[in-house]
């Protein structure tokens, strides 16, 4: 799958280029907004990572063309504004999504995936670890064919989690996924939600799917 | 109606009645005071030539007056006068009075002074008189006291009807400057209202405004001159503080943001040692911390935008605070603490949903850190009017009352060394009172120490 990425710090390309890229997708990367609109316009992209602030054309103006011509490819909007001016501005202008920096990469992979299977619309969209079956179209949970009841939250964790599966995810990347926002104390929810969740999904289970990496966050872990 | 526009015309109208009923009172009383003395002085002026004719005409021989000024004693029954002999009886040569006022005694008069004479006023039967006790010597025909009394209701009538006058017309021209010195005030002090309302209309928003003066030339018309300096300037200031907002913002985000890249891939690297991998992961989350101090910093240095409720999308409030409910649940659950909950549904307010909620979690996050294990925290949700009111309360710790006052302060600690350990930067009240207040609500705390905290946030319902 092809994906733009349109940014103009190159450490930050670099390193969504080298992620994504380590995940099979393919990336193309503009470093200004014209060179970026111009690929936009005139090739065919499975989804558009684009910065606001850049120069030549900033990112909301290449959206708002975009969305002009008619060109409905997903747009996944990066901001360092962080304010809700901008926020606003960018999902009324036919961003899909947005992310606001900085942000963990881990979250970068999750909502481009999100995203993806959105946009294939794909009808199975289950993600299979082991035993455990994770529907995140009826967003309901199994395991070794027994139903599991989360909350909203831990369906959002456990979703997660699966999205980034072998890949320890800290308790900040989990909190900032599950409240967007960066707030002061989000942390100590993970550790209870993590628990609660393990208590659905593993303890009944010989196979302990969640593990703990000291000091670097939770995984789960696929053989 | 303006405290200063008040003031001010309300201050010079009285200074100017006061000033003017001043001086009117003493003009009065000059005027009346002389009015009466030369009234009084002709009435003793009259009585005295009565008793000089009546002493020096007396003829003991003939017990008559050689000159006697009979004409106004028989002609005006009001005009009397007697003798007194010096043993006090009383002597009565033609004409003989039938009626006389009642006067002083004939033994006050006995007792007076027999070398002067002397005046007295008095009123009988609402006639006033005026009277003179003239002591005759040695060397007269008589020895003894002449009394005349003579009536001055004229006089009286004319001095009672000018000080009428007087007090009548200077009543009603002290109103009438009040009134008009009221009505004068207002219309010097018209453009100063003016220029206030102009004022009153600039806000962060339209600082481009300039202030209309109606005579620019005029006190007042450099008074908006200087004001319009000043905005200038301010405009200015404000503009770069914007600039410099916006310029910060992304200058401080942009490398924390390529910090936070190239850190996240060194800490998912497993060919590195472990313990610098988790050494790297917690460098990670002060960044986080950074980012976040930064995001509020920005959000306090923003200016109070003026924008109006609408602007802000609708949201129901109600499923807000259900949403910190379960958050709440979770955040109290390792210190086993009670949450007591009671929500009204179908709130609904004009607002940032994320910022609310930052508040919301703000004030929970706050509640759990200072409440004790298997304390009780409480939030509630009602409709006050036409205001949602939110608050929440605890029995943990409390604030002591010296540190209430500052509490929305920012940076403001209460207890330095623990409150950093429980990891904030002492902006979270700071914060959430900017967002309250930026969703045209207020905030407000009361503590006890050692019982308890309630906060309230009252917010305009949509």
């Amino acid at each position: 799958m092809n994906i733009l990425l349109i940014e103009d710090e190159p450490t930050i390309a670099q390193n969504i280029k080298e992620r994504l890229t380590a995940e099979l997708y393919r990336v193309e990367w503009a470093n200004n907004g014209i060179t970026g609109l111009n690929k936009a316009l005139f090739e065919i992209y499975s989804l558009i990572i684009l910065d606001i602030l850049l120069p030549g054309l900033d990112g909301l103006s290449i959206l708002k063309k975009l969305r002009d011509d008619d060109i409905t490819t997903p747009v996944l909007l990066l901001t360092a504004l962080g304010d809700t001016t901008s926020k606003v501005d960018g999902l009324d202008s036919g961003a899909d999504d947005y992310l606001t920096k900085p942000f963990a990469m881990d979250e970068l992979s999750a909502r481009v995936r999100m995203l993806l299977r959105r946009k294939n619309n794909q009808k199975t969209s289950a993600i299979c670890i082991d035993d455990l079956i994770i529907d995140t179209t009826k967003r309901e949970v199994t395991r070794d064919g027994r139903t599991i009841n989360l909350t909203a939250k831990e369906f959002q964790i456990l979703e997660f989690m699966a999205y980034n599966k072998n890949r320890a995810l800290s308790r900040l990347t989990i909190a900032e996924h599950i409240w967007q926002d960066n707030y002061d104390t989000m942390t100590n929810f993970v550790d209870v939600h993590i628990r609660n969740i393990r208590k659905k999904v593993d303890s009944d289970s010989p196979g302990k799917l969640i593990q703990t990496i000291r000091g670097l966050g939770y995984m789960i872990k696929d053989e | 109606m303006n405290k200063i526009q008040l003031t001010i015309r309300g201050k010079l109208s009285v200074l100017y009645t006061t000033i003017l009923f001043g001086l009117l009172t003493g003009f009065c009383v000059i005027l009346y005071s002389s009015i009466a003395y030369s009234l009084k002085s002709k009435s003793r002026n009259e009585l005295l030539t009565y008793a000089h004719k009546l002493s020096e005409t007396f003829d003991k021989e003939s017990q008559s007056f050689s000159d006697l000024p009979e004409g106004d004693f028989n002609a005006n029954p009001l005009y009397w006068f007697r003798m007194i002999r010096q043993d006090g009886s009383l002597y009565h040569p033609a004409p003989v009075f039938a009626v006389m006022p009642e006067t002083v005694s004939i033994q006050k008069i006995v007792q007076s002074s027999k070398v002067s004479h002397w005046f007295y006023d008095f009123e009988d039967k609402e006639q006033w008189f005026s009277s003179v006790v003239f002591p005759i010597n040695e060397g007269y025909q008589f020895s003894g006291w002449v009394e005349v009394v003579i009536p001055v209701s004229d006089e009286k009538k004319i001095l009672d009807r000018i000080g009428l006058l007087m007090v009548v017309l200077g009543i009603s021209i002290i109103m009438l400057l009040f009134f008009s010195g009221r009505f004068l005030a207002r219309k010097t002090l018209a453009p100063v209202e003016q220029i206030r309302k102009q004022v009153d209309e600039i806000y962060e928003k339209n600082l481009s405004k300039r202030i209309i003066s109606p005579n620019p030339d005029d006190e007042l018309g450099q008074l908006s001159g200087t004001f319009n300096n000043l905005l200038q300037r301010l405009e200015r200031a404000f503009d770069s503080q914007q600039q410099f907002i916006a310029d910060a913002s992304h200058e401080l985000k942009t490398p924390l943001a390529i910090l936070r890249t190239q850190w996240e891939k060194l800490a998912g690297q497993q060919e590195l040692p472990y313990n610098y991998r988790v050494r790297i992961q917690s460098d990670i989350e002060e960044l986080a911390r950074l980012s976040n101090l930064i995001n509020n910093l920005l959000l306090l240095a923003s200016p109070k935008e003026k924008i109006s409720l609408n602007d802000f999308p609708l949201i129901n409030l109600s499923e807000l605070v259900h949403a910190l409910y379960d958050d709440l649940m979770v955040l109290s659950e390792n210190k086993q603490q009670v949450i007591e909950v009671s929500i009204t549904d179908d709130l609904e307010v004009y607002g940032d949903k994320s910022r609310l909620y930052q508040l919301l979690l703000n004030l929970a996050d706050n509640a759990v850190k200072y409440t004790p294990e298997n304390g009780k925290i409480g939030i509630e949700l009602t409709k006050d009017k036409n205001e949602a009111l939110f608050s929440i309360n605890d029995n943990g710790i409390g604030i002591s009352p010296e540190h209430l006052p500052h509490i929305f302060e920012r940076f403001y600690r209460v207890e330095k060394s623990r409150s950093r350990q429980s990891g904030g930067y002492g902006l979270g009240l700071a914060v959430s009172q900017t967002i309250v207040e930026a969703h045209f609500g207020t905030i407000s705390i009361s503590s006890t120490l050692g019982s308890g905290t309630t906060i309230k946030v009252n917010l305009p319902l949509a």
